[in-house]
């Protein structure tokens, strides 16, 4: 009885719907995992490229191996081989002149094959200049090189909200002689940290005191990000004038003009409904990898997916917005690198902290099928209102009908306690709709905008000019300015 | 099943005392590099046949003696017989070390790495603790224990329930007074054992119970109960509470040791509430001779009773030919903790705050599943034997000072990184991927390399780490510091340690044991700019 009802409602459905099957993300993306030799616990904490075409992944385990055929045609052929262990935690690796630097827990070494047997036999010490109790939850993530040639070194609190010992909660830079500049301060669980393609340095920082949710940090030189605990290493002859501690149960926006140096989240990862836990990132630099071109792919832990992130300055801030773009990866992503060719690669685990892809560890690639997904490309705030454009033409009489998009927007509470709710919804509507002549763009003009918030905007109801409905129709964009007129 | 099958037996065994003498075979292995063997508790009852297999997976020779009491009745481990064999000297060898001595009951033969041997006997029929223990010079302190010769326990006498349940609407959340309460139900559990499986076909969320008995102790001595519930519980022997844990909570073991108890009759009662979900309650027991009896129903898998040490075992990181680093958190070295196995069976942990070494010991080198399965909070002991810290405080391995009476600076490990005078360089792997460490400090360059000589299983083994020092400058006033704490001075050196394991020579200067501290100093002389200390840690194991 129940099949056969079923069966109708499906017969009714083709009817309805203009096409076949709606398009998914893998007619887009092809996942592959590699196939590992056994005994490799690949729980990649960090992905580099090395000359010669090779990877290296560094592990949660203290291990880095080199992949030799990453790139090739059959993913299964990849070849795996030991370069170095015994080191604590890896979740940073960063290739210069050589040497491949490793940001482990206790500091940023730097290794070396000198007898050229394959393996690492000098292991220097770069630099030690932060300090660990002991504790469990004293990461330390690195990022590769800036253009100065600084590695930046992202702290975790100690116990996630706790600064016990120096630089717990920090972001460091360590200079090219092995000097560390204390850079920012009030970090609380960062997951990976890394560049823009304007070569500003981010942060991914984790839910919890002072987050009421995920989101990704500019760690601009000299900013605070919320949690005080780490202003006891604040030393006012090196970064000036101390930031003013945070005051627990306000919002971003009342923290910010209260607070000069207290840089807000550039763009927000909202809870629950993007992931719990974003980590390392990098983005395409030549366009083989699809339309995203310079857009931050941001793995997720919790969720086994990749969002995606576009980045815009608007009275000399960052914000922007995130999409989801990729699901479906084997364990929680923790490193994430793409390659010049475009071959993205991701790996993590699920040790400690539960994931969705179920498998407690992974090393995998991504590449472009070269078909074209239709996707909102960019979100750019306009005064009055947001600017959409997409991938491919859009369906004019679509675009144009305001019921096909939909609008939320609300904030969290700015506190000491852990994540927050969402609070101070806002029900913005959409009121005029301009399509542009190539039907690359769209202008929404909104109202009410408000600043701090997140808005959300869904474009469930457009179509492509090829009757294809937005792969991923929802982009979170986190307002902090409005544009001026 | 198991369960039933193990009640059976022991009514049967156990009703009509010692008639029916049973086989008992019993498997005890060697545990690889840690000097142990695998079990240390063997339970038998008067009279039985017993037959002890001893297999030998570790990589030195190991025999398995059992020895009759000592002649005051005190169980010694079988230390006297260990000395006996220990004294045999070079004759040792040709006795397979097995000492002439009324006190040797059965053994087996010398059982050489990776084989194994057969013993058999006849338990006497009184109760008594019959100690097991390898003879092999050097091993008895850590391989050694007993096998319980005693009659089946009984279960709880007169165990008496009373059943409770909270007023409608309500539920418990912590132990209620009982005192002002009726019970709902009340009787004897003939089986002797706890229960609360009895009332949970009546879906009640939320309940209470109180069980009280007699329960016999067979002898003099300590004893332990644990006590594991979810929700909350109390513990009360002979009218006093001997542990808690009063609250709502997922499934626990608490565990509490009742020292110096008289043989005999004892008063139990234990006391339990369940506030709705998940409930269980576990009870058992361990005493002279016996572990882990349980005297509740209801099955417990063997995970929920590990202790800690249990839970973190299962990944050790083998060293074979090469030398193998492990940075990580180590137990008995700050959080920059750089752990060695060297192939041969000698570890070290040099510490790269310290910049020194700051632990020695033999055998197998670490165990990772602390680390390496969930979080991976917590620090990582060792997993061989004869663990000897090379230091007590957080000290620095070179300093200047004032002469060498002078208090050594303190090396407060959460400030290290104020200290701009200290500053690790790394290691390099070289031949056989031992490590060279480097560090700086005020100008001079130290570097610390290592070599392993001799073997393990004849007393040769030696470690040699050679301190070269380079720096501008007399530096009149630099000093290395060798050991502290637990140091002596003997003949031929220093012997470090509790048990004084190791034999530590310092050769290339004269080293001063400073009594504040027991701190051994060696004066640093460099000579065009240059000096080389060398220090060589020695296991004497066999007396020659």
């Amino acid at each position: 009885m129940r099949s056969r009802f079923f069966f109708l409602a499906c017969v009714v459905a083709l009817s309805v719907s203009a096409r076949a099957a709606d398009p998914v993300e893998s007619d887009f993306y092809k996942i592959e995992p590699f196939t590992l030799p056994d005994g490799l616990v690949a729980e990649v904490g960090s992905i580099e490229l090395l000359p010669d075409q090779k990877v290296a992944f560094g592990t949660r385990r203290g291990e880095i191996w080199i992949v030799e055929g990453a790139m090739g045609a059959d993913v299964s052929l990849a070849k795996f081989t030991k370069f170095a262990e015994g080191l604590h935690e890896i979740l940073g690796l960063a290739w210069k002149d050589g040497w491949l630097y490793v940001t482990q827990r206790p500091e940023v070494s730097r290794l070396k094959d000198k007898d050229g047997d394959g393996r690492a036999d000098l292991f220097e010490t770069v630099n030690a200049g932060w300090n660990i109790t002991g504790d469990y939850h004293e990461y330390a993530f690195g990022s590769r090189f800036d253009r100065e040639g600084n590695l930046w070194a992202t702290l975790c609190l100690t116990g996630s909200f706790h600064s016990s010992a120096p630089y717990r909660g920090w972001c460091v830079r360590i200079t090219p002689d092995g000097k560390m500049l204390p850079t920012c301060a009030g970090l609380r669980s960062p997951g990976g940290v890394g560049f823009n393609a304007a070569g500003d340095a981010f942060y991914t920082d984790n839910q919890g005191v002072w987050n009421g949710s995920s989101a990704l940090k500019w760690l601009k030189p000299g900013s605070f990000h919320g949690n005080s605990e780490a202003l006891r290493w604040w030393d006012e002859k090196v970064m000036g004038p101390k930031p003013l501690e945070s005051v627990s149960g306000t919002r971003i926006t009342a923290e910010r003009e209260r607070n000069p140096l207290f840089v807000p989240p550039s763009v927000i990862l909202p809870h629950d409904r993007m992931g719990h836990s974003p980590t390392g990132w990098d983005y395409d630099t030549n366009g083989k990898f699809g339309p995203f071109k310079e857009q931050l792919l941001v793995g997720e832990q919790t969720y086994s997916t990749v969002d995606r992130v576009y980045l815009e300055k608007v009275n000399g801030i960052y914000q922007g917005a995130s999409f989801e773009f990729l699901k479906g990866f084997q364990s929680g992503l923790i490193g994430v690198r793409m390659a010049e060719d475009g071959t993205f690669f991701a790996g993590g685990s699920d040790r400690g902290w539960g994931s969705r892809g179920g498998k407690p560890f992974d090393f995998e690639r991504v590449r472009w099928t070269g078909k074209m997904p239709f996707e909102i490309h960019e979100i750019h705030a306009q005064p009055q209102g947001f600017e959409l454009t997409f991938t491919k033409p859009v369906d004019v009489a679509t675009a144009k009908a305001a019921g096909s998009y939909d609008m939320e927007a609300w904030t969290y509470i700015w506190q000491s306690s852990y994540g927050s709710p969402e609070v101070d919804q806002v029900k913005p509507k959409v009121e005029v709709i301009s399509v542009a002549d190539d039907g690359l763009s769209v202008q929404l003009k909104v109202a009410p905008l408000t600043k701090g918030h997140v808005h959300a905007i869904s474009a469930k109801g457009l179509r492509s000019k090829d009757g294809e409905p937005v792969l991923h129709p929802t982009g979170y964009y986190t307002l902090n300015e409005i544009p001026n007129p | 099943m198991r369960r039933s099958i193990f009640l059976l037996l022991t009514l049967l065994v156990g009703v009509p005392l010692g008639l029916a003498a049973k086989e008992v075979k019993v498997t005890v292995k060697t545990k690889v590099a840690q000097m142990k063997y695998d079990r240390e508790v063997i339970e038998v009852e008067p009279g039985d046949q017993v037959e002890i297999t001893l297999e030998n997976v570790d990589d030195l020779p190991h025999n398995l003696v059992v020895c009759r009491p000592a002649a005051e009745g005190a169980n010694d481990k079988g230390m006297a017989v260990a000395q006996m064999a220990w004294n045999l000297g070079e004759l040792g060898m040709a006795k397979a070390w097995i000492p002439d001595t009324p006190r040797v009951m059965v053994h087996t033969k010398l059982v050489n790495p990776h084989e194994s041997d057969t013993l058999r006997f006849t338990a006497p029929d009184e109760e008594v603790d019959l100690p097991f223990v390898c003879t092999f010079p050097g091993h008895a302190l850590l391989m050694n224990g007993t096998i319980s010769v005693a009659r089946p326990l009984p279960p709880i006498r007169n165990l008496h329930y009373r059943y409770y349940l909270p007023a409608k609407g309500d539920r418990y959340k912590q132990l209620p007074d009982f005192s002002k309460l009726t019970p709902v139900e009340e009787g004897q559990m003939p089986a002797g054992k706890v229960d609360i499986s009895m009332h949970l076909k009546e879906k009640k969320g939320s309940f209470a119970y109180v069980f009280e008995g007699t329960l016999e102790f067979p002898k003099d001595g300590e004893y332990e109960f644990a006590v594991g519930s979810d929700d909350g519980n109390e513990l009360w022997i002979d009218g006093k509470k001997v542990s808690e844990h009063n609250s709502i909570h997922p499934f626990s073991v608490k565990k509490k040791k009742l020292k110096k108890q008289k043989k005999g009759d004892h008063h139990i009662e234990l006391r339990y509430f369940e506030g709705g979900g998940q409930k269980q309650l576990y009870l058992g027991w361990s005493g002279p001779g016996f572990q882990n009896r349980p005297l509740s129903e209801g099955a417990l898998d063997a995970g929920q009773l590990q202790s800690e040490e249990e839970k973190f075992a299962g990944m050790p990181l083998v060293v074979r030919d090469e030398a193998r680093l492990y940075r990580n958190f180590i137990e008995g070295s700050s959080p920059r903790g750089i752990a060695v196995g060297f192939p041969g069976g000698v570890n070290l942990c040099w510490d790269a705050d310290q910049m020194n070494v700051v632990m020695v010991w033999q055998g197998a080198f670490v165990d990772a599943k602390r680390h390496w399965t969930g979080r991976g909070a917590g620090n990582q002991p060792p997993l061989g034997y004869g663990v000897v810290r090379t230091g007590e405080a957080p000290q620095h391995g070179v300093a200047r000072i004032s002469g060498s009476d002078a208090d050594w600076p303190a090396a407060d490990p959460k400030d290290d990184w104020k200290s701009g005078d200290y500053r690790f360089q790394g290691y390099e792997l070289g031949e056989r991927r031992f490590p060279v460490f480097r560090y700086e400090y005020a100008g001079v360059k130290v570097e610390e390399r290592f070599e392993v000589t001799g073997a393990l299983k004849d007393g040769t083994l030696k470690l040699r780490r050679i301190v070269s020092l380079r720096g501008d400058g007399d530096a009149a006033d630099l000093f290395f510091l060798a050991a502290a704490g637990k140091v002596t001075a003997v003949d031929g050196g220093w012997a470090l340690g509790p048990a004084r394991e190791v034999l530590l020579k310092v050769d290339g200067a004269v080293p001063v044991l400073r009594a504040k501290g027991n701190e051994l100093r060696v004066p640093v002389k460099l000579t065009h700019g240059e000096a080389q200390i060398s220090l060589s840690y020695e296991w004497p194991v066999v007396a020659k």
